[in-house]
């Protein structure tokens, strides 16, 4: 198993935690980055600001991240991960709320990997974050370095 | 200093001509003598007293023993040719022979006179009097009569006989001269005479009795009768019955000396059809100048009478539309006065026609500021041909007559005739249409405000209202999973309902927003067949529950114009409806079929299930709203507002009949696309 961590951008403590737990629940223990807003995504993934001296080759496994986020936003989080050399070719998933059709034709516009709508049910949601851990950390071939 | 001017003594005139030594007349245009020399008294062997104030031809009569006496009328001839060519007009030598005085025993002398007759004018150029001046020559043609071996008597005659001669040879030479004309006159006659018989124009001659005297090709092809058959018959055979009044009446201004000039009437021809026809008459007069009859040319006005009726006809429904356009109709001529005015004209701009026409267009409808720019334009366009404002449609300001300004949208086309231009246009006050376009882009813009209030709305709702739910939901169930031991059953049956409601929830927040969206995006048009449609679905359904007994009738081809999306949304909720509320039905018959409402295409969804009391079908469209106990039936109450979204949104109308465990049926139409008419 790829031993990469999730970096999950997430500013809702509630969904921080389910979240958390799903992934617990579905045993996957890859460690997991919890941000709570855009900018520091952005520090996490190029080393700088609170996580300046970061590896920075040590690359996510996937990004999951959530749109409505403080100060930057996740769409703009995406832009700047596909503007950037390093990260152009990460995986993100978007994992929001949210299916307003604007979101998602900006979302694939920017070249986001997958788009899931967090269910209001758990044991949906659980089995999400099961399906969504599977595929990105067990099945998906990232691009190499 | 002024010469005295010394002025002659006035000379007798009367006195001097009366003793000229040549033999004078002078005669009134009516032929009266009023002067003679004392000359002619004695040559003529009459009295001046005697024959002042007689009419010439009673003081000379021709001679009653002569029969072939031709003195009178050759003299009237040669009078009447000075009286109307206004010439002077010789005879060579003409016997006339004189009545001898009682005195000398009566009865009449053979005499040969050489004659000539001058006119002389009056002040305002007519013929006042006309000088008969005569030679005795009786004497020279009696000489040469007896011959020349008389030569005694023609010895002493011969000094007389060469000044008589060379009075002859000068009248002779005018001889020549009168032949000319004699012969002109006659090639003009037979000119005249050709031209009377290949003109289209009917000529006709008549007696004042009305009787026809000649009738020429012309008349022959307008009336249809040959010349053999009118001639010597009456004209009145061309009346029609209701025009019979009508010769007498123009026989009558005939002989009173009139000159009828275009009378415009009906004759009839042979062939029994009434003609239009224009009629000149004149009299025709004999040498004495009594009327003896008339001249009458006909022309066939038929063609004419129709175009003209025709031309009214058209004019008259030109008017009549141009008065009824919607539209302001003007035109002016290339002065810019105005020369027409329509009805709609008259109350755009408060002027009546009567008042309009004539009027310069600048000084009615043009506010004075740009009176100066519309005169300098049309003496541009008139100079020039270039006219930036023609042809094309143009908004400006006019004026009522009022003083009001208001806009008008027109388009001005110039209309070249003969050579002058005529500028006409249609006119539209667009004042309302103007305030119209102003309100509803205000409209517009408060609208795209809503949608943009809504959408963001509608975002808020999507993401912000979902994630305490997924809260609730998921931390409910941590609580189930990880505290299960203590908590009792009615504890975890709390948890469950709390679960169960924020599932609910979500799945109204789910639900509203399918709903927004339906008023949000474009409407497609394209064909969509909603039999397979509907096939489709009802396959899905049997799936969920296959062991149902179910009979689903689907019309085939039933294909209508309108959004596929939104049309199987429509189809999913009311087939799944009709699936719902029979499943407590052991068995059940769901159709979907289209019938004709008032000539339009209804489609329906027929079920045999529970119904609903019709009571209640006021809340049936009403969001939320439910028929039936949710612990019956599934829902969220949200199908048929959605349903009769997309079917209004489509422009048809939805509604429903039913009976509480005898099914229900919901009807719809779809909509046809707007045209806009044109």
């Amino acid at each position: 198993m790829n031993r990469n961590p999730i970096l999950l951008v997430e500013d809702n403590p509630d969904d921080q935690t389910l979240i958390l737990r799903a992934l617990k629940k579905n045993n996957i223990l890859n460690e997991v980055v919890l941000v709570r807003d855009g900018v520091e995504a952005l520090d996490y993934l190029f080393s700088t600001g609170a996580h300046q001296g970061r590896d920075p080759d040590l690359m996510p496994q996937v990004v999951l991240l959530d749109i409505k986020l403080p100060k930057l936003d996740g769409l703009e989080v995406l832009k700047r991960i596909r503007a950037d050399e390093r990260t152009k070719r990460l995986p993100v998933v978007i994992l929001t709320s949210s299916r307003e059709q604007q979101d998602l034709m900006v979302s694939y516009d920017c070249g986001v990997n997958s788009y899931i709508q967090k269910p209001v049910d758990f044991n949906q949601f659980s089995e999400a974050v099961r399906k969504l851990g599977l595929y990105w950390i067990l099945l998906n071939i990232p691009a190499p370095k | 200093m002024t010469r005295p001017s010394r002025s002659l003594p006035t000379p007798d005139f009367r006195a001097l001509f009366e003793s000229a030594p040549g033999l004078y007349l002078v005669l009134t245009p009516d032929l009266t003598i009023v002067g003679v020399s004392d000359a002619y008294l004695q040559a003529t062997m009459t009295k001046r007293a005697k024959i002042l104030g007689r009419a010439l031809f009673d003081v000379f009569p021709d001679n009653p023993d002569d029969p072939g006496a031709t003195g009178v009328s050759n003299l009237r001839a040669s009078l009447e040719r000075v009286l109307r060519n206004r010439t002077s007009d010789a005879m060579a030598v003409q016997k006339y022979d004189i009545r001898l005085p009682k005195s000398e025993g009566g009865g009449f002398e053979e005499r040969y006179w050489s004659h000539a007759n001058s006119p002389v004018f009056g002040k305002k150029g007519e013929v006042a009097y006309i000088i008969h001046r005569v030679e005795d020559v009786t004497e020279f043609v009696r000489l040469q009569q007896q011959g020349l071996e008389q030569s005694k008597l023609a010895e002493t005659l011969r000094s007389r006989a060469q000044k008589v001669e060379a009075e002859i040879i000068l009248r002779a030479q005018e001889l020549p001269d009168m032949n000319k004309k004699l012969l002109a006159t006659n090639e003009e006659l037979a000119r005249l005479a050709a031209i009377v018989e290949s003109t289209h124009d009917a000529i006709i001659s008549k007696t004042l009795e009305g009787i026809v005297t000649s009738w020429n090709k012309g008349a022959e092809r307008l009336f249809g009768y040959v010349a053999e058959e009118m001639i010597g018959k009456p004209v009145s055979i061309l009346l029609p019955p209701d025009r019979f009044d009508e010769e007498p009446e123009i026989i009558e201004r005939l002989k009173r000396g009139e000159h009828i000039e275009q009378y415009e009437t009906v004759r009839r021809r042979k062939d029994g059809k009434n003609l239009d026809v224009s009629l000149t008459i004149s009299t025709i007069r004999n040498s004495q100048g009594r009327i003896i009859g008339a001249s009458k040319i006909a022309r066939d006005i038929t063609e004419r009478k129709q175009a003209e009726e025709a031309l009214r006809e058209s004019e008259k429904r030109e008017r009549s539309i141009v008065d009824s356009a919607y539209d302001a109709f003007i035109a002016i001529d290339s002065n810019g006065v105005i020369t027409d005015w329509n009805r709609q004209a008259e109350v755009t701009f408060g002027w009546s026609r009567e008042e309009a026409l004539g009027k310069l267009l600048a000084h009615t409808i043009i506010p004075p500021r740009y009176q100066e720019a519309h005169t300098r334009g049309l003496k541009h366009f008139l100079e020039t041909g270039e006219g930036p404002v023609l042809n094309k449609r143009i908004e400006i300001a006019a004026m009522h007559r009022d003083g009001r300004e208001f806009l008008v949208e027109l388009t001005i086309t110039p209309i070249r005739f003969a050579e002058t231009h005529i500028f006409s246009a249609f006119l539209r006050d667009i004042t309302e249409r103007k305030r119209m376009d102003a309100e509803i882009n205000d409209h517009s813009i408060q609208l795209e405000a809503a949608n943009k209030e809504l959408e963001a709305f509608s975002y808020a709702v999507s993401h912000d209202l979902r994630a305490p739910l997924r809260g609730i939901d998921g931390f409910s169930q941590a609580l189930l999973e990880d505290y299960a031991e203590k908590l009792d059953a009615e504890g975890k049956d709390h948890l469950h309902r709390v679960r169960a409601a924020a599932q609910h929830m979500g799945q109204l927040i789910d639900d509203l927003l399918n709903l927004s969206r339906l008023t949000r995006g474009e409407l497609r048009r394209e064909p969509v067949d909603l039999s397979a449609l509907a096939r489709t679905i009802v396959t899905d359904l049997q799936k969920t529950e296959p062991d149902r007994q179910a009979t689903c009738v689907i019309a085939e081809g039933l294909i209508v114009k309108g959004d596929p999306n939104l049309l199987r949304l429509v189809l999913v909720n009311l087939l799944g409806n009709a699936w719902k509320f029979t499943g407590r039905h052991a068995c059940a018959r769901i159709e979907f079929e289209v019938t004709q409402r008032n000539g339009t295409p209804t489609f329906f969804v027929r079920d045999d299930g529970v119904g609903f009391d019709m009571a209640y079908v006021g809340k049936l469209f009403g969001a939320f709203q439910r028929l039936h106990d949710r612990s019956q039936f599934q829902g969220t109450g949200i199908g048929l507002v959605t349903v009769q979204r997309i079917i209004h949104r489509h422009g048809g109308q939805i509604w429903a009949e039913a009976a509480v465990e005898q099914g229900a049926t919901f009807y719809f139409t779809i909509g046809v696309e707007k045209t806009i008419a044109v």
